[in-house]
């Protein structure tokens, strides 16, 4: 009989803790990427748009309230989905403006993470959400996070995301600058991404825009500056992609499409590495983009 | 099927479920045999069908040499010389038939591409390449002959039902892995009927989950980070090579330990008593020592069928009690794999444990001074995890480079990897570990045994390990010791 009891104190115990454990890291997640509160700007983007913009910086500048939801290797359509989430949400009302990043491989489809919807699991209790991560991990996968909420924080970005949002730390830590020459190495080597226009995604990257912009929401298309090798890989592609980009935003009164690389892309002090700004590059290019939002608001 | 992996554990269900009905209804030792047998032969061949085919050869070759020899073998066996050389000779061929699987799979292109370069020629092994070695042929091989030796020895008086000894050989929680059970270990143990009860179910599911965090909490976590800093070693400072050694030391302990207390667990809940194959082996104050505490079920076959049958040190030149331990390390390095660094690993360890004896540590009555506790202690933990990184590299040149560097080179700046928050969890993990291990040796903690009494601390401990596997856990598919 003791033994039972132990063993059932154990599984209460266990999913007490689970429980609290989780809503402590939930919280710490929703406060990093602004998901609890009424936003004036959202930022939404993969980890170029995360470290070109300062958030508190821009808080700052703007006087308003900034969300800043950009994650790790989320493609387009786990984009639409987060635009969703933050519409859904109850905070959505009082967005005034979008700040979308896209880069020379948003239609690419390739090296973005085939799993991302993994990133959405802390947020799974919200109908959709479920039903998305259902659709793409299966069942059993489903099942097991709805089941030990834990899990959903077993991968390390979530977790440093919670942690960083519980400090209200939003500071780019890449201070290391792009080895230039090893990078001219691996384009000779021919290892590196090439541009594609994938029909799916560029559909679902207009559906974002028409629920955004049949909202009256504002869209910035940000392509922040990627490193000018990098985007001399394929200049007939890369220049295909920019023309595409800036005559959807032409034809479209609420999406403007800003382009930093022709100012920065040479600038290889401000780059990490050739995708991602350093901490220099994000003093340098945040403020470029305030005040481009202050012009369009 | 890994244990890691949720296929298992649905597998392991249905395998308890089914025993549980068989306890309810039958009782039968034969019945709940076959159920076990069919589970094993499942669990083996979910990874390669054709596997079974080398399982079924090792497992008739072992069982039919020890028919042979139980029925050529007269009491008086001993007596007559006719009767002992049929008998030595019934077991050599045994031996010799059961190692082929063993010796084509993993030592035929090492042999053939060394002998070709001795020769002078350009290796040809390609049509040996393609070859995936089945995984725990060296465990099983092992195990089973372990049966042969000890009917040869009169150590097994009893027979053995052809049915009992596929089970045997094919056990599902140490086939993969071991522990590598002597057939007078297990056997006895098929033979009697070992009610299910929850007092062995808990302990089993404790020691399970103990191993799991190891695995996938600590093991795997540390694995990305070694293979990474390995990766590039020659760019590496001296400070970061010194981590990733320290690292490899405990990634190897909790990958193996992990998988052999998870393999325990399993038998346990199952009624069944294995081997316990780590005892803290990083607790060691000498290398003699250790060698008790590490991979203890190899190092007790190699001590018994190997060492012994050497003479071991009842022999009366030194000089063959050198070479008889010599040649126990070395075989235990070969045992992993044919490959130099291995040969290189085993050879070290005995040096080791040589000048470890011409200092008088290994006389019975000594004992390290309580003062020196902490200090051996990590003395062999420096010499274990130094032989560790000739285990860990297989090019020579790398490997001293390693080592060099880290003399020289020990002040510098550490590299933390991809990830400066993966680091920090790491080595925050590698603490929480270490308390955990030391809380376990100093049975603060209790793993076994009397679970069925937990204390608030240990249900406190098992419910901070679930905690962490949720939290913490990385995937990996494999297992350090699968490859030998």
């Amino acid at each position: 009989m003791k033994k039972i009891k132990g063993i059932l104190l154990i599984i209460v115990l266990f999913f007490a803790c689970d429980f609290v454990v989780e809503r402590v890291m939930k919280h710490g997640v929703d406060e990093m990427y602004g998901l609890n509160q009424y936003a004036d700007v959202l930022l939404v983007g993969h980890s170029h748009l995360m470290l070109a913009t300062d958030k508190q910086q821009m808080e700052r500048d703007l006087g308003m309230t900034v969300s800043k939801y950009t994650r790790e290797g989320v493609n387009v359509s786990d984009r639409k989905m987060m635009i969703q989430q933050f519409l859904d949400s109850g905070y959505g009302d009082s967005l005034k403006m979008v700040l979308y990043g896209v880069d020379l491989c948003t239609f690419t489809g390739e090296g973005l993470s085939a799993n991302s919807y993994k990133l959405f699991y802390p947020f799974m209790d919200d109908a959709k959400i479920g039903r998305y991560i259902r659709e793409q991990g299966g069942a059993q996968d489903y099942w097991l996070h709805k089941l030990v909420r834990t899990m959903r924080y077993s991968d390390d970005g979530m977790k440093n995301g919670a942690a960083r949002g519980w400090l209200h730390n939003w500071s780019n830590l890449k201070n290391g600058v792009v080895d230039v020459e090893a990078y001219k190495q691996r384009l000779l080597n021919g290892d590196e991404r090439h541009i594609q226009m994938n029909p799916e995604l560029m559909a679902e990257f207009c559906a974002t825009m028409d629920t955004l912009t049949s909202r009256g929401i504002k869209v910035a298309l940000v392509n922040t500056p990627t490193l000018d090798l990098l985007n001399a890989y394929e200049p007939d592609r890369y220049q295909m992609m920019v023309d595409w980009f800036q005559q959807y935003a032409d034809s479209l009164d609420l999406v403007e499409y800003w382009d930093f690389n022709p100012e920065y892309s040479r600038r290889h002090e401000l780059f990490h590495d050739r995708l991602h700004l350093n901490a220099n590059g994000q003093q340098v290019i945040s403020p470029e983009i305030v005040r481009k939002i202050k012009e369009a608001l | 099927m890994l244990f890691n992996s949720f296929t298992f554990i649905g597998f392991f269900l249905v395998v308890l479920l089914l025993l549980v009905m068989e306890q309810l209804t039958t009782r039968r030792v034969a019945v709940r045999n076959a159920l076990l047998l069919a589970a094993s032969y499942v669990f083996y061949g979910w990874f390669n069908v054709g596997f079974l085919l080398i399982l079924l050869y090792v497992t008739f070759v072992n069982y039919f040499t020890g028919y042979l020899l139980a029925k050529v073998k007269a009491p008086d066996r001993q007596q007559t010389t006719d009767h002992g050389q049929r008998t030595k000779l019934c077991l050599g061929i045994g031996v010799v038939l059961s190692l082929l699987p063993l010796l084509f799979y993993k030592y035929a292109a090492f042999v053939l591409t060394n002998v070709q370069l001795l020769l002078g020629g350009d290796p040809h092994t390609d049509w040996l390449q393609g070859l995936a070695m089945p995984i725990g042929i060296s465990f099983f091989t092992f195990q089973a002959l372990s049966y042969s030796i000890d009917v040869y020895r009169g150590k097994i008086t009893e027979r053995c039902s052809l049915p009992d000894f596929m089970l045997f050989v094919s056990f599902f929680p140490t086939v993969l892995s071991g522990p590598i059970e002597k057939a007078r270990n297990l056997i006895p143990q098929l033979r009697a009927y070992n009610p299910l009860s929850a007092n062995t179910f808990t302990e089993g599911a404790v020691t399970f989950i103990w191993g799991l965090f190891k695995k996938i909490v600590i093991a795997d976590r540390l694995c990305a980070y070694v293979d990474w800093v390995y990766a590039g070693a020659e760019y590496q400072s001296g400070t970061t090579l010194a981590l990733a050694a320290v690292f490899y030391s405990i990634q190897i302990y909790c990958d193996f330990s992990g998988y052999s207390d998870m393999a325990w667990g399993v038998a346990k809940a199952l009624g069944f008593d294995v081997t316990r194959n780590f005892r803290f082996p990083y607790f060691a104050t000498t290398i003699k020592e250790f060698w008790r505490r590490w991979h203890i079920s190899l190092t007790s076959w190699f001590t018994e069928y190997v060492y012994f049958s050497l003479g071991g040190n009842r022999v009366r030149l030194k000089a063959r009690w050198v070479f008889n331990i010599s040649m126990v390390f070395i075989l235990s390095g070969i045992w992993h794999g044919a490959s130099w660094n291995f040969l290189l690993w085993g050879c070290l360890h005995a040096v080791y444990y040589l000048i470890e004896y011409a200092c008088g540590l290994h006389r019975k009555e000594y004992q390290t001074p309580r003062l020196l506790k902490v200090p051996a202690t990590l003395l062999v933990f420096i010499l274990v995890t130094i032989a560790w990184i000739f285990f860990r590299i297989e090019d020579f040149a790398t490997a001293t480079h390693v080592v060099s560097r880290i003399v020289t080179d020990i002040a510098s700046p550490v590299a933390v990897g991809a990830s400066t928050f993966t680091f920090v969890c790491n080595m925050m993990l590698v603490a929480i570990f270490l308390v955990f291990d030391g809380m376990l040796y100093k049975h603060c903690l209790i793993r076994e045994d009397h679970f069925a009494q937990p204390t608030l601390m240990n249900i406190v401990w098992v419910v901070a390990l679930l905690l962490m596997l949720g939290l913490f856990s990385v995937s990996a598919d494999n297992f350090v010791y699968f490859q030998f």
